[in-house]
């Protein structure tokens, strides 16, 4: 699994990539919130396009970001939803729940 | 047989096993990503509250070709069997929330055993 920060203007963007499961949502939690009580971006969005495996434990940090973006009046953005991704945040009936797009540009654009 | 520890540094390994295996018996694309993802947060599900994270504690999967008789049809499944020797815990407590949320749809059962229970003991209905 890894995890990259891309920030411009007032959007942070992390590049996700790999299996995120139960031996590293830990580190995809803590770097997620890391970020946006640093960072203090307007809008956070996440690419899930190289993601190829999320459990629930993954979801959940997903969740936990959406939360603290709420509380700081930032935008949590999922795009890019590989087929893994999709299915997890489906089956979980969270999809519903996050504001996703599927590129970057039509992220950007929101 | 698949013996592995309690340490999630190895679901990556179990899951890369369990879908091809599911390959290999020829079940669909998503059918095996469905059974990936069963097995997957069964696993968690032991090392978090069976073995409360500990990293050293054993694990034993069982797999078995299996087949039923349906509508006159024979079909063809997988059964797996995942063992842990955590603490007893109170299987009502684990009523219809076994793994279903990630189950496939045709998925038969999750059912809970105790004390360890390895198929040859299961085989003859102990």
């Amino acid at each position: 699994m890894n995890i990259s920060t891309r920030r411009n203007d007032k959007t942070t963007i992390f590049d996700l990539s790999g299996d995120i499961d139960f031996a590293n949502s830990p580190h995809v939690r803590d770097s997620v919130l890391l970020e946006i009580r640093e960072s203090r971006a307007s809008r956070v969005m996440v690419n899930l396009s190289q993601v190829r495996y999320i459990d629930s434990s993954g979801v959940a940090s997903l969740v936990e970001g959406l939360k603290a973006s709420r509380d700081l009046g930032s935008r949590f953005i999922l795009f890019g939803l590989s087929m893994a991704a999709r299915e997890v945040l489906q089956l979980s009936r969270l999809i519903k729940v996050f504001e996703v797009y599927d590129t970057e540009e039509q992220a950007m654009a929101s | 047989m698949l013996a592995l520890y309690s340490n999630p540094k190895w679901l990556s390994v179990a899951r890369a096993a369990v879908e091809r295996l599911a390959e290999v018996l020829g079940f669909p694309v998503e059918q095996c990503r469905s059974i990936t993802r069963a097995v997957d947060e069964a696993l968690t599900n032991i090392v978090r509250h069976s073995y409360s994270n500990r990293l050293d504690q054993p694990i034993a999967m069982h797999f078995r070709r299996a087949q039923r008789r349906r509508d006159g049809q024979v079909q063809k499944g997988l059964e797996i069997l995942l063992c842990d020797r955590g603490p007893a815990v109170d299987p009502s407590k684990f009523q219809g929330r076994l793994s279903k949320k990630y189950a496939p749809a045709d998925w038969d059962c999750t059912s809970f055993n105790r004390p360890w229970t390895p198929w040859s003991s299961l085989a003859r209905g102990q």
